[in-house]
Parts: C-alpha cells; sequence; structure tokens
C-alpha cells in the first residue's frame, strides 16, 4: 500500500478507497458522493474534481474525512473545493488522491489539504521536501490568515 | 519602480532552485513530458519550432537600467545577442538551450528578475499603460495596484492550474493604452463620486480564435475590494471554466455561456465569504503600495522657456519625431518618449544586445535608469527634460532607434509567426518587412497620421490582429500560407473588432493590398479624417471594391 503523509509526517493508511459497485460501503471505507448522499452520517467520502463541496457543507462536523480525487495534474478545480471545504468550517482529514504530481503538494497544503495519498512514483522523503520547498507567501491562504503585506506592518 | 525586498528576493530564490531541481528530474527521465510540461511553461520556457524560448517577466513592463544590462549579457552568452519585447511588455529569448535555463534563471534572479508565470494555465504577467505614472491623461497611477496584484497572483496555490490562461490588465488613464478590452479582465482605475478611487471590472475579452470584447462586470467597485473580488472571479473561472476543450477555455467563453448577469451573481455568492477578508486593501496597505511609486525627483522647470528650445530646432526629421514620438507629461517640462522598434531588416519588437547596453545608459543619463515596455512592442523612456530631447535623439540615431513612426502604419505589432513559433500556419515577420520597406517614404506615413497595422501569424492572434485599424492574419491553405485582412478594428474608447475584407492573400500580394487600402482612405477622407474614423464612417464595401478590383486573379 502506498503510504500516506498526515500533518507532515509519514503515517499509516487506515482507510480502504472507495468503490462504486459496493452499496453500502463497509465499516472503514471511504464512500463516493452517491454512497455517502444515501447515508449522510457516514464518516468519509470521495469528491470527484467536478463535485460541487457544497453538497457536504450541512455535515462537515460528522465527517472525518474527505478526500479529493485528482484525474490529471492540470485539473484544477480540487484547489477550489479544497478551499471551499476549509472556509465552510471542516476541522477533520482533508486528503488528496490521485494523479497529481509531487511539485503540486505545497499548493495543495496552502489550499488545505493535510493529508496525502502520494503517487506512485513519490517517496515520502521526495514528498516532504516538496512540502515546503517555497518559504514566502504573498497570498492569504489556508495557512496563513493575512497576505504579505499586511504581516509585515 | 518597486524595489525588492528580502522576502521577494528569497522567493525568487527558491523559486529558481525549485525549477532547477524539476529541470534536473526531467532530464534524469524522473519526470515525465507531460508533468514537467506545465511546470516548465509556468517558469516560462516554451519547447518551440527551432529552440526553446524563455518569457522573462518584466511586471506592468518596468525595467531598470541594471536589469536591461544583465538581460543583454544573459542574451550575448546564452543566447544570440538580442531580445524581442513582447505584446504583454515582457522579454523573451528566442534560442536559449534547456540545459542552460535554470543558469539563466539564477542570473536574472540577482536583478530581481524571474520567468514565473510568463506563460501556462495560470495569472500572467500583470501588463498597464506604458505611461503609467507619468502619463497627462492619468487620473490614478495604475502601478500600485499592478504591484499588488503581482503579489496576489504570483504562485497563488488556488489558481496555478487553471481551465486556461489568465490576463489581466490595468488603465489609469483617460485614454486606454493597455487594450483592457482585450483581456480576461480588464481594469479602470477612476475617482468615485465619495472621493475613493473606483475600478471599473471588465471581463470575457480577449482575442484568439473568439475575439470577444470585454463586458462590464462592476461599473465602480471601490478599490479596497481589488484582490477579494478577483479572487472571487477567479474562484468562479476555476470551477466551471470549461476543460474538455481548450479553445473553449478561456473566460470569455464561460461568460458567455452563462450570460454576464448570471456569472455576476457566481461572483458575488463567492464573494460573499471573501469581502471585507484579510486580503482587502486597508488605508495602509494603500499606502505601503503608493510609497513604492513616488514620484522622481524632477527639476522645477519653466516650461514655456524648454519648449522655445524645442522649437528652435529647426530639423524637419527631429521635429517630426518630436510630434510622433513623444508623449505629454505630467511634469511640466518633461515628455515620455517612445523609441520605436521597428527598424528595418529587423522583426517587430527585436532589440540587439549592444541597442540594450546603449539604452541602458541613456535611461540612465536622462530618464533615471528606468524603462517600459509597450503593448505595441517598443520601449519608452519616461521621464526625459524637453531641453534634452534634440541630444536624446541625437544619441539613439548612433544606434538606429531614432525611427519617427511611432503610432504610424510601420509601427506594427506582430507576433514571432512561423519563423519561431511552433503554433503559427504562416510566417508574419517577412509580411512585416516587406511593409515596413514598402512604405519608407516618412512624408507620405506623416500624411496618412496614426494608423495601427497588426499582424499574428495565426488565429491564436498575439498580433493582436483582431484589434489592428489593419489586421492582417496569417492562414494555412493546403500547407501554403496565406493572409487574411481586416479592416477597423480598435482596442480603445469604443473598442471593436475588425472586419474580414474578403478571400486571403499571398504573402506577396500585402504590400499592394496595404497600398490599395490606404489610397482609398486617402481619396475618401474628409478633412483631418483619420484612417479609423473613415473607415467607421464609410464601412468596409469600398476598400473591398478597390482591393479586388486591382488583383490580378
Amino acid at each position: 500500500m502506498q503510504p500516506v503523509i498526515i500533518d507532515g509526517q509519514v503515517a499509516k493508511d487506515f482507510w480502504l478507497s472507495a468503490i462504486e459497485e459496493q452499496s453500502p460501503p463497509e465499516t472503514g471505507r471511504i464512500a463516493t458522493l452517491a454512497q455517502w448522499q444515501l447515508d449522510t452520517c457516514l464518516p468519509a467520502v470521495i469528491l470527484q474534481t467536478g463535485d460541487n463541496p457544497s453538497a457536504l457543507f450541512e455535515h462537515l462536523e460528522q465527517l472525518v474525512l474527505i478526500a479529493v480525487h485528482f484525474p490529471d495534474m492540470n485539473d484544477g478545480r480540487g484547489f477550489s473545493i479544497g478551499r471551499a471545504l476549509r472556509e465552510a468550517g471542516f476541522k477533520g482529514e482533508l486528503r488528496a488522491t490521485g494523479r497529481y504530481i509531487r511539485d503540486q503538494l505545497q499548493y495543495l497544503k496552502r489550499c488545505g489539504f493535510n493529508a496525502f495519498s502520494l503517487p506512485s512514483d513519490t517517496t515520502p522523503a521526495a514528498a516532504l521536501e516538496s512540502l515546503n520547498e517555497i518559504n514566502i507567501h504573498y497570498q492569504a491562504a489556508q495557512d496563513l490568515t493575512e497576505p504579505l503585506f499586511k504581516r509585515l506592518g | 519602480m518597486y524595489r525588492y525586498s528580502t522576502n521577494d528576493k528569497q522567493l525568487l530564490a527558491e523559486r529558481a532552485n525549485q525549477f532547477k531541481n524539476q529541470t534536473l528530474r526531467y532530464l534524469a527521465g524522473e519526470l515525465e513530458e507531460e508533468e514537467f510540461r506545465p511546470l516548465r511553461l509556468q517558469n516560462g520556457l516554451y519547447i518551440q519550432r527551432q529552440a526553446p524560448m524563455l518569457r522573462i517577466a518584466v511586471p506592468y513592463g518596468l525595467v531598470s537600467s541594471d536589469q536591461l544590462r544583465a538581460l543583454s549579457s544573459i542574451s550575448r552568452r546564452y543566447d544570440r545577442g538580442y531580445v524581442h519585447v513582447s505584446t504583454r511588455q515582457n522579454f523573451q529569448l528566442n534560442w536559449p538551450s534547456v540545459e542552460s535555463i535554470p543558469d539563466i534563471l539564477g542570473e536574472l534572479a540577482k536583478v530581481d528578475m524571474h520567468c514565473i508565470q510568463t506563460s501556462g494555465n495560470c495569472i500572467r504577467n500583470t501588463t498597464t499603460d506604458q505611461f503609467a505614472g507619468v502619463a497627462f491623461d492619468e487620473v490614478e497611477d495604475p502601478r500600485p495596484y499592478c504591484e499588488l496584484i503581482r503579489q496576489w497572483s504570483t504562485l497563488h496555490p488556488e489558481f496555478a492550474f487553471l481551465p486556461r490562461k489568465f490576463k489581466i490588465a490595468v488603465c489609469g488613464s483617460v485614454n486606454d493604452r493597455a487594450a483592457i478590452y482585450a483581456h480576461d479582465v480588464g481594469l479602470a482605475l477612476h475617482h468615485r463620486d465619495d472621493g475613493q478611487v473606483g475600478v471599473k471590472v471588465l471581463v470575457g475579452g480577449g482575442l484568439g480564435r473568439t475575439p470577444v470584447i470585454g463586458s462590464v462586470l462592476e461599473e465602480s467597485l471601490p478599490v479596497r475590494h481589488l484582490i477579494t473580488y478577483l479572487e472571487a472571479v477567479l474562484r468562479v473561472y476555476n470551477q466551471l471554466g470549461r476543460r474538455d476543450n481548450k479553445y473553449k477555455a478561456r473566460i470569455k467563453i464561460l461568460v458567455r455561456a452563462m450570460g454576464v448577469d448570471q456569472f455576476r451573481a457566481a461572483v458575488h455568492r463567492e464573494w460573499e465569504s471573501l469581502k471585507d477578508g484579510p486580503s482587502t486593501l486597508d488605508e495602509r496597505a494603500l499606502i505601503g503600495a503608493k510609497d513604492h511609486f513616488s514620484a522622481m525627483p524632477y527639476e522645477l522647470i519653466d516650461s514655456t522657456a524648454s519648449q522655445l528650445v524645442l522649437e528652435e530646432q529647426s530639423d524637419p526629421i527631429f521635429q517630426r519625431w518630436l510630434k510622433n514620438n513623444t508623449h505629454a507629461h505630467k511634469q511640466a517640462g518633461y515628455r515620455a518618449v517612445t523609441v520605436v522598434l521597428k527598424a528595418h531588416g529587423q522583426a517587430p519588437g527585436d532589440i540587439s544586445a549592444d541597442q540594450l547596453d546603449v539604452i541602458a545608459s541613456l535611461s540612465d543619463e536622462y530618464s533615471f535608469g528606468e524603462l517600459r515596455n509597450t503593448h505595441h512592442q517598443n520601449m519608452v523612456l519616461a521621464d526625459v527634460q524637453e531641453r534634452r530631447l534634440y541630444s536624446l535623439w541625437q544619441d539613439l540615431q548612433k544606434i538606429g532607434l531614432a525611427g519617427a513612426n511611432a503610432g504610424h502604419l510601420t509601427d506594427m505589432i506582430c507576433c514571432p509567426g512561423g519563423d519561431f513559433c511552433g503554433l503559427a500556419n504562416a510566417r508574419s515577420i517577412p509580411v512585416s518587412q516587406a511593409i515596413n520597406e514598402r512604405f519608407e517614404d516618412i512624408d507620405y506615413l506623416y500624411d496618412l497620421g496614426p494608423i495601427e497595422l497588426n499582424i499574428s501569424g495565426c488565429m491564436n492572434a498575439c498580433g493582436h490582429h483582431h484589434i489592428g485599424h489593419i489586421g492582417i492574419l496569417g492562414v494555412d491553405k493546403k500547407g501554403q500560407e496565406f493572409f487574411q485582412v481586416s479592416l477597423g478594428g480598435k482596442q480603445a474608447d469604443n473598442p471593436s473588432i475588425g472586419k474580414i475584407l474578403g478571400p486571403s492573400f499571398s504573402a506577396e500580394e500585402i504590400p499592394n493590398v496595404v497600398d490599395t487600402i490606404l489610397a482609398t482612405y486617402v481619396n475618401l477622407r474628409h478633412d483631418d479624417e483619420l484612417f479609423i474614423e473613415t473607415c467607421h464612417r464609410v464601412g468596409i464595401e469600398p476598400f473591398k471594391e478597390s482591393v479586388y478590383a486591382t488583383r490580378d486573379h
């Protein structure tokens, strides 16, 4: 199993990947959005980049894990989904999965993702390095509440 | 101009190092071609027809003499001793090797330059009026706002993988010189009735395959909301813009599909949670940004006396240059000077390393060591004393850059075209050179008055042919290059898209076609009527008749 990184640490992944056919998902398995919508008490759900995250907004407190699946590194919608979920108050694990690359990890982190299922060609050591490549950030984002021009004053 | 802080410098160094590692991974086979592609594009590196092309960012067109000298040195050592000024106020190197790019970026970083987001599906370099801060018709200096947008958009974590590229232009003057109606977002600064600076926000303008004039999203947004509002616009675009077809992925297609009112409603929904948040530009932020662009240490000059000095210069060529190439200045006794980069035998916008060195020294001597790149692919010395103009003109003559044709037919906008670009259908540079040679007669050019002629080598429209008074577009017909001509395009003040004249022409025919168009104008014009005014008054028909009547079949 590919390792995951959670809050900057290599961790064991306790969750089983979502399976579309299975309904309802067994305990410990991430639900697809369709499965979750049939039972909004399920604790873990995965969104596709085309999904509207506001479907989850009323249940964010019950959710332990929200994963966002990137079908392709160029599909940047997931970045906005991450920020939208955090801005709506989601405090649980926000995990990026799919076909992004390590060079996008820091942007994902800044958008509120704290967990990463690593792409198959990325080692945990490389991922941890990429998470902190740039140390100067101009914008306010999920990791910094104020833009640089205000932090300086 | 904005001087880089230690933070800015650290960011550039870290970014250069990051891209160096990415390039090494790519060269070692650890990064796939399609994975490296967006990374290299966001660092300005294109793989072109003959060689890579590196696009160097010049934030809102402002560059210092030290930066120019570094650039000339880089172009000598890593390229072929010249650079190209692009329509979005950047510089391009046409012949660097992929392996040398990290070194070039390292050298650029030493003079606070970089290639960040000069390409790729992200927010590109923000552009503005080349006379920003000095223009006589300026309402509000756009540079502090451009700088705030630069900071906000640089490595923005949410908007680095947009459906398509995203270009913002800002204008702060009565006359729009930044083509704000032809940008994904155009911003026009003004003073509101309540005394605040307001921003008119345009959205969904653009050229390319589907030319569209931008629609008004907000008539007058208080400027403190500028960043939070842009953030909302980008969020809507990032989530809803089409990703299935790159030709339908620009924001203009989304705005058209939703309708501007629906689009505005979606922006307002996003804006609700952002408005008045931490990115709001409070008074301190605005003052801080403005401090970077305080006025130059101008001398107090009696302009009546200094204008008299100019009038006394009897050289008619100088007088022509004075009229065409210098622009009214806010400060009495000063003018802004346009250095036209359209010399014979050179591609429009190209400038040699030797010329760069001289022009850097001239800017030190005459204009506080600063220069600007223009949307028309020229350079500007923005702060020259009137009484020193004659001397500057003589110095420019020595390096072949005293062309007195600013704003005239041969001051063309032209994309690099099929000679360099992998996308082009046709070679635009030879056409520009043929026109340049054909219309050498400066008296005739002068008599024709201001005319904007824009040439693109393909429908991506990098040469902005849609908004040229005369637009020329390279098209491919069964492997042969042809050129479609349009008339009546206009970039500002009731902007319009040019109308196609009719069937396309071979490259050889173009100078004759342009000649016939101009002769038709001369016949039809009323006293003092500009070319574009005649075009709009009489429509396309008279031009069509004369052009196709004389055409050999």
